[in-house]
């Protein structure tokens, strides 16, 4: 097959190619969001004042979902969701909701580190300033720290997010179904075109990976423009 | 003549891990006191003051404010005399005397039943704490060596947030005594901007204004010059002497001699954790006791 004619014949797929694209970057932004409220909430366990035993096993929990969850693969991960523990998913006419929720928890042990770290490093005498006012943890926290924190983590939420998209082409070992359809993932369907024309494999992977540079450049673009506009605040 | 004490301390411990910071510190502060605190640097001055609003747990000892009990904690002295006897008991018992095991062993029984009680006391003590934590903090305003303004509001918001947050005033009326505030300490031009706009004397004002917007009983310095450039450390004095020319109760932990001689009632020296020189002034400049503190002094004035 000549150039011209591997273009001609990823332009003919364009539309599938668009829509693997947009299954990919819907399950990536579900997981974002479940993982960016699993995130929060491993955190709040991990920070609050351990002022009672239920806080202390809390703490426990969220340590060892970090520890479970950033120690093991992701692919190893969402193969177990797909055939253990979400089997009941897995022949259902749609299954996307499968590798949602595995990114979901494998970006949320991520993000809890993220967003922890940017609390950790607002600096302790801010607490200490707003608890000798007689305002409640709480208050400080969502008044004073984490308005500070927020700005700090930005730069490692885009990193997160950005290889959460990437991370996706995983989801080629699975099988995606909708309405009983069998659909791909980006990566999925760049695989399933290159073995009915091997001639055009590399065209395939090649188109793909200029579509994920694509959407990673975007991505990069929105943190540049939310990082500017943070500067701007308060200088 | 107590219920003019507003804040006081008794048998005030503090470790960190193996290191006894404070080391049993009695003190009283009456309302209208201005009291300077100063001593070597690590001689657990500021830990001390970070103990009387329960910043830092202490690991034994009383804490009053304004008559009630804010922390209470004498358990392990029982605990230390109990195990004492213990080890008296067996040298009884090695020594066969009958009549001191005896009454060693029901000393012991008694001891452990006061035990039992002051835990239970304490512990509900310490419930309470918990719950009213944020009302007792309400009295006793802080002001910190590093300011810590919150760099994410602006002056105003930073000296409204308390206030308006904890019922105090509703937001209109804590703007304007906030602005009454900020003008009294010659800021009111910078109500709008942001902390890191200002210099470091300028912070520390506001960071006063901020404590005195809760009208707080009493109020705690932390060597609040000494992160300050030199030519700024005169206008934060200056507020500070018109706050105690004005009646507030203070306690300043801080370096600056000339403070202490012309503007506290009363000067506390510590040393290795222990309260060990309270005078006045004049008596504590000019006739010094402690040999420690006539080596501090010479080495300071």
């Amino acid at each position: 097959m000549t150039f011209i004619e591997q273009i001609k014949v990823i332009w003919d797929l364009r539309g599938l190619f668009f829509e693997s694209l947009g299954f990919s970057l819907l399950i990536a932004l579900f997981a974002a969001l479940m993982g960016f409220v699993i995130g929060v909430v491993l955190v709040m366990a991990k920070i609050v004042p351990k002022t009672n035993f239920v806080f202390v096993i809390l703490d426990k929990l969220a340590g060892f979902y970090v520890t479970v969850i950033r120690g093991t693969p992701m692919l190893v991960q969402l193969l177990i969701m797909y055939s253990v523990v979400l089997v009941s998913f897995k022949f259902s006419s749609t299954n996307l909701i499968v590798p949602i929720i595995a990114f979901g928890i494998n970006s949320g042990a991520y993000m809890a580190e993220i967003i922890r770290s940017g609390i950790t490093s607002v600096d302790v005498g801010q607490m200490e300033a707003g608890r000798s006012l007689g305002l409640s943890w709480t208050t400080v926290m969502f008044r004073v720290i984490i308005p500070q924190a927020v700005k700090v983590v930005v730069p490692a939420i885009f990193n997160e997010l950005i290889s959460l998209v990437k991370e996706t082409s995983v989801i080629s070992v699975i099988v995606l179904r909708v309405n009983d359809v069998q659909k791909y993932d980006l990566l999925g369907y760049a695989q399933r075109m290159g073995l009915a024309k091997p001639a055009a494999y590399f065209a395939f992977l090649f188109t793909a990976s200029l579509l994920y540079l694509a959407v990673v450049l975007l991505l990069t673009l929105v943190q540049k423009i939310i990082e500017r506009r943070f500067k701007k605040n308060e200088r | 003549m107590s219920d003019d004490i507003i804040l006081s301390a008794r048998g005030l411990c503090k470790r960190f891990g193996s290191a006894e910071v404070l080391g049993g510190i009695d003190f009283e502060i009456k309302r209208g006191d201005v009291v300077a605190v100063i001593g070597p640097s690590g001689c657990g001055k500021s830990t001390f003051l970070r103990c009387l609003n329960l910043l830092e747990t202490p690991t034994a000892g009383g804490i009053y404010l304004d008559g009630e009990t804010i922390f209470k904690k004498f358990s392990h002295y029982l605990e230390q005399e109990i195990s004492e006897l213990k080890s008296d008991l067996k040298q009884a018992k090695k020594a066969e005397d009958a009549a001191l095991v005896a009454s060693l062993t029901a000393l012991i029984g008694s001891k452990r039943h006061e035990l039992k009680a002051l835990k239970n006391e304490e512990k509900s003590i310490g419930r309470q704490t918990l719950a009213s934590l944020n009302r007792h903090r309400q009295k006793i305003g802080m002001v910190f060596q590093q300011f810590n303004l919150f760099p994410n509001m602006t002056v105003l918001d930073n000296i409204i947030l308390a206030p308006v947050k904890l019922g105090k005033y509703d937001k209109k009326l804590a703007t304007e005594k906030a602005v009454a505030l900020l003008k009294q300490v010659g800021l009111e031009s910078k109500a709008h901007e942001y902390p890191s706009r200002l210099s470091g004397g300028q912070k520390q004002r506001i960071a006063i204004v901020r404590a005195l917007a809760m009208e707080p009983e009493i109020m705690l310095f932390d060597e609040p010059t000494s992160a300050l450039d030199p030519e700024m450390v005169g206008e934060v004095l200056s507020v500070m002497t018109a706050l105690a020319k004005s009646g507030t109760t203070m306690i300043v932990v801080t370096h600056e001699m000339g403070f202490a001689q012309q503007v506290a009632n009363r000067v506390v020296f510590i040393d290795g954790g222990k309260i060990v020189e309270d005078a006045p002034p004049a008596e504590f400049f000019s006739s010094p006791k402690n040999p420690r503190l006539k080596d501090f002094l010479s080495k300071v004035l």
